[in-house]
């Protein structure tokens, strides 16, 4: 008699696995990470990922492992069935890369899915055909040993889902990143990548990662690396390192392989930095590919269902532990005497750099301050906060510095963004003095005020606006020739890069011919660009261009270029000589926007005496 | 009736003896052509028909083209397979004479036209000649482009029929055969040939005796290497001298490129036959003629056009020898093991230009300056390679580095001689670099010592005369002239001369200026002159080192197919097969080089083979059509053949005993296209197969007795089952597919044979293909299933399989006939009794020369025979 008022339902299996595989399955890489897992753990030689629209149309992986059994084609889509383990004690050994059962059963849900297979001593193979849950078909089929996936209509029955998927261009990236880091990981292994049929990857399985990188990067890329292989309080990691004089400008090209699995790992990259901080520039990061072998007990896998990240026990520990064994491994193989700091000696002297004149204690306050204000970024940089905690220095006081920002905590203070037209600065009359080789002190008459200036961001602005500008008004190229092309090697998504935007590019006077599978040739630089270093120019130009939004790229707005075309020239952590400081408040000026970088980021950070009051406590 | 011009009496007697070909009359600046050679070459070149009095009342038709655009329309008239006498005049025109003479000087033809518009890169271009002698027939092949010469021969012992001249002549793929008149007006050899080769172009020329074509040499000794092995074959001998002939006939050229005559003997090398090299689609498809989806399709990722021209080869012709086969084997293993060595050779080699072909052009007389910078382009690479294999570990290798002669002196010589970036034509100038020839270099200081002086003279004229818009130009017409406006025209001082008037200004010159003109034109005439006698000098220094080069060409070439062979089996998962000279053949997961490509290597399923001299001498294989038996025994053929060309092979792994022949008889839908029918053709190519297969011999038949009624067809397949695998008769290692389930008794009752199917599930009323090779014969043909798969609509279907159950029932089942045929057959140890009837038989047999007898009357003949056996 009761009308039924329960409101809560038992969920069907169906309904179960489309939850779930919003956890696990995000997006067509998920996919093909879990597949190729499988593929793995069933003991393949050889596994091939084809996949057409970025893995939104169709995805293939197949592969010559141990192959599945016509008695259990019944039960590989259903939930938490798994060959891999078969209690929960088994997690805490864990060997094989996927083991959580969720992974057909999510895709099927979600997706078509079509299997071959055919098990080890079986004669013939068997099809089967799901959709969105329900069984379609079955029948025995030709096939040879292994097995073979094919998923398409990805989230035919839960259209939010696919909205949620980026461009054909950002997803098949991320799929070919997946192939690429676990080619790497697993060299024993031959793997063949295909994109809308055409092959843009191939390892051969000979166990050379070498070869491997030979194909990713091109053959000097390679020169650019040494291998290491060491071992410390039960950590052995063997890999390859970049010489220092070889850095690129994002963290794009570090691969870190924890027991044969990719993962990232904070601490790792610390501990990479850290160790390569005495030999490169701001901005500058060293290419890694390292395999860290350590006691699987001492991981925690089991964290998230992407199984990307991963926790160890005692980070702090381990984190130390890395950073001590590749800083031997650097120093074991570099000479005493650094590229680097060669370079930077010889400038020096060259360009007889105006000279740090303030005593200690006031730059140690400086320095505090400037700190506290790095901390203050905008979103927009892609730095986040825990990471600019890092000293910009290499002077001693790091601990404190550190000591004293957790004082300075009450009080955050915001960078001025806003300022009334800066008033004319210029040289020598305005200017007070550098410091750490990157900011310009400044301090003006009316109002009176001190000025601190980012000089690479400043020149970025300067340069920016002058190839904006030169492009807009005279819509013919303003070009640099080079006396002497240069031919530079790239690998495959530079390549891509290149192509993309060669049009672009020669609107700002960059002219780039291609000259062989992988390389190009450079013939010209913009005008406004005086770089001593054109294949530099060129490497941090695509780095910068690689690290900007897809939104950013596809517009038609040349920003873009422009933005990155001034990053990649100008020079970081080179004291400028007195003319270049003149020339740079001169400039500064006559910019339509002086305050900010093409980015967001602050070109100058005023205070005023009101300001610093407040910050020594004498207001409140 | 009035007589004919002088002139078209001339072109009459002339054309007289070149009915065959297209007539160019040189009349002054142009070639004309009359008559109906006018009419198609109007027509053919699309340029207009105009007329002219011939004298007789009647207006020629005529047209012409100018002498300097000539060449293209040769070109173009070779293209659609004419043939072009070129007549010149041969004296100037003289006062007193109104006709001059003239001579045909040059034939052009197919085979003979070096024309980089005719080049396809990775084809030769071949022309052929064949004696007939009373032996035998020789066979010379030579491609003017490159100079390759070869030259072999077959026997009329041996080769009765002409498969293997006829494979031979395939291989070559020539764009013109000489032969003599009386062969190709009624020869049994022109017969085949058109039959076989549709667009075959036959010259008739002159066959010569042995001192005749000792002559033709003695004119060019260098053409023969009298040490080499095979030189002293005369029908070889002779037909290479009657290319020799024709090409002096026809060419005035130098031809300093030809490379001494490579004679060879069949019996050196893997046979295939015609049939087979057509079959098994090696460089180009069975229909169409596409590369894409031949094996060298597959196998070619060469980068200079002459490792592809020699890849080709090499697939062609594999080898007999195991000491050439294992050398390639280790080049490829030695590059695969080393990669970002292969990858740096690789690179290397990208710019290495196709100079063999250039080479053909010195020798041709067609040289321009770009093709001196190609040549050094391609030179430039060359110490780099050398370099790299010397440090290979892999000894082969090494060994090649050591005999690779770098031509780094020639490099050195074009680049001190020959600036960066020459024109296409000498006159253009500017090919001889700075520096190379101090006259030369004084002259050109002069011109620019002219120029800057020009540029002075017209500061110098601005401030005499005050027009500060005064120029000095230059062009064409009118050489160097002051440029005035008319606005100034008032300042213009008496010196000057007026040349030309313009719109808005006037043009004038000096006499300083004239001076100065004619001394800088001099001066450019001069340095032309003296650049041309330059090239020239280099163009014959580097026709010295033809040999060299061509040495190094052939070493290059070499290294690319090796190179490309390594390649291709690293990324396809190829495996170095173990060639033995005797033994079982075994492949283990073979697959199909080219459908493996085509779909797929996920979607190919492997299969095993095993072949070998005692209980598996032939498989006999049965199954439905479409279910890929086909493509199965054409992969064991074709993983042979690329084991004997020193390839690895599409397979987890292969053992493969040297053959010396391989067979094929697979499908019948051309035959009916050359006007013979499907089962003449088939016994055509059994009687070849069953006359010259040997014991080491691989013999593919797919469906032999279709064509026929169904008893004689079985029959004859029973008996040549029986033939083939008889160690005493043939044993040669046979892939038979048959539709005839009959043949799986012969498992039971032959030595040697062993009976596999091509495996099909049925699951309900479907039926799937798994694509699997299994012991056992097939019972059942699925002939209706597969229907229903090709689409026959559904009532036919079920209509169909009722019938046959009909069938089934009321005839004899298949097992019955199967046992009544057994009872039936007179069994094969019945030899020593023989009836009265059979000792007929044997003596017509006895008394039977096969030399003699025309295939159909073989025919006829064995009809006679099986009628008589059976009553």
């Amino acid at each position: 008699m009761n009308a039924n008022r329960s409101v809560i339902n038992l969920l069907d299996a169906n309904t179960i696995n489309q939850i779930a595989a919003g956890e696990v399955i995000e997006r067509p890489a998920s996919i093909v990470k879990e597949l190729v897992e499988n593929a793995i753990d069933a003991g393949s030689t050889r596994i091939v990922v084809d996949f057409q629209e970025g893995g939104k149309r169709r995805i293939r992986v197949s592969d010559n492992g141990k192959g599945i059994y016509k008695e259990d084609f019944s039960k590989i889509f259903l939930r938490h069935t798994t060959s891999k383990i078969s209690q929960a004690k088994d997690l805490y050994a864990i060997t094989s890369l996927g083991f959580r059962g969720e992974a057909l059963a999510s895709i099927a849900a979600v997706a078509s899915i079509q299997l071959f297979s055919k098990g080890e001593e079986e004669e013939e193979g068997h099809y089967i055909h799901f959709r969105g849950g329900k069984q379609l078909d079955f029948h025995p089929t030709g096939s040879n040993q292994g097995t073979q996936i094919i998923v398409e209509d990805l989230f035919f029955n839960t259209p939010v889902r696919s909205k949620f998927l980026k461009s054909t261009q950002v997803e098949s990236a991320r799929i070919y990143d997946i192939v690429k880091r676990t080619a790497l990981s697993f060299p024993l292994i031959s793997f063949e990548c295909i994109r809308e049929e055409q092959q843009i990857f191939y390892s051969s399985g000979n166990g050379k990662v070498e070869d491997i990188l030979l194909d990713l990067q091109g053959i000097h890329y390679f020169e650019q690396l040494f291998p290491l292989d060491t071992e410390n309080s039960g950590i052995r990691v063997t890999g390859f390192l970049s010489e220092p004089n070889a850095s690129r400008g994002s963290r794009n090209h570090q691969y870190f392989f924890l027991n044969h699995r990719f993962i990232s790992s904070r601490i790792l990259r610390f501990a990479l930095e850290e160790a390569y901080k005495p030999y490169l520039m701001k901005g500058r990061f060293p290419i890694a590919i390292l395999s860290i072998e350590m006691d699987p007990s001492r991981i925690d896998v089991n964290v998230h269902p992407t199984k990307l990240e991963v926790r160890f026990q005692g980070e702090k520990d381990v984190q130390e532990q890395m950073t001590s064994l590749l800083q031997s491994a650097l120093q074991a193989h570099l000479q005493p005497k650094t590229w680097v700091f060669e370079d930077k000696q010889e400038l020096a002297e060259k360009n007889e750099p105006v000279k740090f004149s303030s005593d200690n204690k006031s730059s140690q306050a400086l320095e505090q301050l400037i700190y506290r204000y790095a901390v203050d970024e905008p979103e927009s940089t892609q730095l986040n906060l825990k990471e600019s905690k890092e000293p910009l220095t290499q002077i001693e006081t790091t601990e404190q510095i550190t000591e004293n920002v957790s004082n300075w905590n009450n009080a955050p203070i915001q960078a001025v963004r806003t300022f009334k037209p800066i008033p004319p600065f210029s040289y020598p009359s305005n200017y007070l003095s550098e410091i750490f080789g990157t900011y310009l002190l400044a301090k003006s008459e009316a109002p009176e005020a001190l000025y601190l200036i980012d000089q690479h961001a400043a020149h970025e602005r300067i340069l920016y606006e002058k190839i904006r500008n030169h492009a807009k008004e005279h819509m013919q190229r303003s070009q640099q020739l080079l006396l002497q092309p240069r031919v530079i090697s790239l690998n495959q998504t530079e390549r891509e890069l290149t192509v993309r935007f060669a049009d672009r590019f020669s609107r700002y006077g960059i002219e780039v011919e291609s000259l062989g599978e992988q390389t190009i040739v450079l013939r010209s630089v913009p005008m406004e660009l005086s770089t001593t270093d054109p294949e530099r120019f060129f490497i941090r130009l695509l780095d910068e261009i690689s690290r900007l939004s897809e939104r950013v790229l596809s517009s038609e707005e040349e920003d873009a270029i422009a933005q990155s075309a001034c990053k990649a020239a100008v020079k970081a952590g080179d004291p400028l000589t007195k003319e270049e400081v003149a020339a740079l408040f001169i400039d500064l000026q006559k910019c339509e926007d002086p305050f900010h970088c093409p980015h967001g980021r602050p070109t100058m950070i005023r205070l005023t005496q009101a300001e610093l009051e407040k910050k020594f406590g004498r207001r409140t | 009736m009035k007589k004919r011009t002088p002139m078209m009496e001339q072109y009459f007697a002339i054309k007289e003896k070149h009915p065959q070909e297209i007539l160019f009359f040189r009349m002054g600046d142009f070639y004309e052509m009359f008559y109906d050679d006018a009419i198609l070459a109007s027509k053919e070149l699309e340029i207009a028909l105009t007329a002219r009095a011939s004298g007789n009342k009647e207006k020629a038709p005529m047209c012409g083209i100018p002498f300097h655009a000539a060449q293209g329309y040769i070109v173009r008239l070779i293209k659609k397979g004419y043939r072009v006498a070129i007549c010149e005049q041969t004296e100037l025109p003289q006062k007193g004479k109104t006709l001059v003479n003239r001579e045909v000087v040059r034939i052009v033809t197919p085979g003979t036209l070096n024309d980089e518009q005719l080049w396809v890169k990775e084809s030769n271009q071949f022309l052929c000649a064949l004696h007939i002698g009373l032996e035998g027939v020789g066979l010379s092949a030579v491609d003017i482009t490159t100079g390759e010469w070869y030259a072999t021969r077959t026997s009329f012992i041996d080769d009765a029929d002409h498969h293997a001249l006829l494979s031979e002549i395939y291989k070559y793929r020539p764009v013109e055969i000489l032969i003599s008149n009386e062969e190709k007006a009624s020869g049994p050899l022109t017969e085949k040939l058109t039959q076989f080769m549709p667009n075959l172009r036959l010259t008739p020329w002159v066959e010569l005796i042995e001192t005749e074509a000792m002559k033709i040499f003695e004119q060019k000794p260098e053409l023969l290497d009298q040490t080499k092995e095979g030189s002293q074959e005369p029908l070889a001998l002779k037909s290479s001298a009657m290319l020799l002939d024709y090409l002096f006939e026809t060419q005035k050229m130098n031809l300093s490129h030809l490379q001494p005559v490579a004679f060879y003997r069949l019996q050196q090398m893997l046979r295939l036959d015609a049939t087979t090299r057509r079959n098994l689609e090696l460089t180009e498809t069975m229909r169409g003629g596409s590369t894409k989806g031949s094996l060298f399709w597959v196998l070619n990722r060469t980068k200079t056009a002459m490792g592809a021209r020699l890849l080709k080869k090499w697939i062609e012709q594999p080898l007999l020898d195991l000491n050439q086969i294992t050398e390639r084997q280790n080049m490829i293993h030695g590059l695969i093991s080393n990669y970002s060595r292969l990858l740096q050779l690789k690179d290397a080699l990208k710019d290495v230009y196709d100079y063999e072909r250039l080479l053909g052009k010195l020798g041709y007389g067609s040289f321009s300056p770009k093709d001196f910078a190609s040549l050094r382009r391609s030179f430039g690479p060359l110490p780099q390679i050398r370099t790299l294999l010397l440090d290979h570990p892999e000894e082969n290798l090494l060994a090649l580095g050591e005999s690779l002669d770098d031509l780094s002196d020639l490099w050195t010589l074009i680049q001190t001689a020959i600036s960066d970036d020459p024109p296409f034509l000498v006159k253009d100038g500017g090919v001889i670099r700075q520096g190379y020839s101090p006259e030369l270099d004084e002259i050109r200081d002069l011109v620019n010592n002219s120029q800057a002086w020009l540029i002075q003279f017209e500061t110098q004229e601005r401030e005499r005369t005050g027009i500060k818009s005064l120029k000095v130009k230059f062009n064409k017409i009118f050489g160097y002239y002051i440029e005035v406006t008319k606005s100034n025209l008032d300042a213009v001082p008496l010196d000057y001369h007026r040349k030309q008037t313009l719109v808005n200004a006037e043009r004038f010159t000096t006499p300083e200026l004239k001076k100065m003109e004619d001394q800088i034109l001099g001066a450019e005439e001069r340095a032309l002159r003296l650049e041309q006698a330059l090239i020239k000098t280099l163009q014959e220094q580097l026709s010295e080192s033809i040999p060299r080069i061509q040495h190094t060409a052939s070493q290059v070439a070499q290294l690319d197919s090796v190179i490309s062979l390594a390649t291709v089996a690293r990324e396809g998962q190829y495996v170095r097969p173990e060639i033995k000279a005797i033994g079982d053949l075994r492949i283990e997961n073979g697959r199909h080089p080219v459908i493996e490509k085509m779909i797929g290597k996920s979607d190919f399923i492997a299969n095993h083979t095993l072949l070998n001299q005692e209980d598996h001498r032939m498989l006999i294989l049965t199954g439905p059509n479409m279910a890929g038996k086909s493509t199965y025994m054409r992969q064991v053929a074709l993983i042979t053949l690329m084991a004997q060309m020193g390839s690895y092979v599409p397979a987890d792994a292969a053992e493969i005993p040297l053959v010396d022949q391989i067979f094929t008889r697979i499908g019948a839908s051309d035959d009916l296209a050359q006007g013979q029918s499907t089962f003449m053709v088939e016994m055509n190519e059994v009687a070849n197969i069953l006359s010259h297969a040997t014991a080491q011999s691989l013999v593919i038949l797919d469906e032999i007795g279709r064509g026929t009624s169904t008893y004689d067809g079985l029959s004859i397949a029973w008996a040549v089952v029986e033939y083939l695998s008889n160690k005493n008769r043939c044993g040669a290692k046979t892939l038979f597919a048959t539709h005839y389930h009959e043949l799986s008794e012969l498992e039971e009752k032959v030595d040697g044979v062993k009976n596999y199917k091509i495996s099909v599930k049925e699951e309900g009323d479907q039926i799937y293909f798994t694509r699997k090779i299994s012991r056992g014969s097939a019972d059942k043909s699925y002939g209706i299933e597969v229907a229903k798969l090709a689409g026959v609509p559904n009532p036919i279907i079920q209509r169909a399989k009722s019938i046959l159950q009909a069938l089934e029932e009321s005839d004899l089942t298949r097992q019955d006939r199967a046992i009544q045929m057994e009872m039936k057959l007179p069994s094969p140890s019945a030899e020593p009794q023989v009836a009265q009837q059979h000792q007929e038989i044997i003596e017509a047999l006895k008394n039977l020369d096969t030399n003699q007898i025309r295939p159909i009357e073989a025919l006829v003949l064995l009809d006679e025979l099986i009628t008589k056996c059976n009553i």
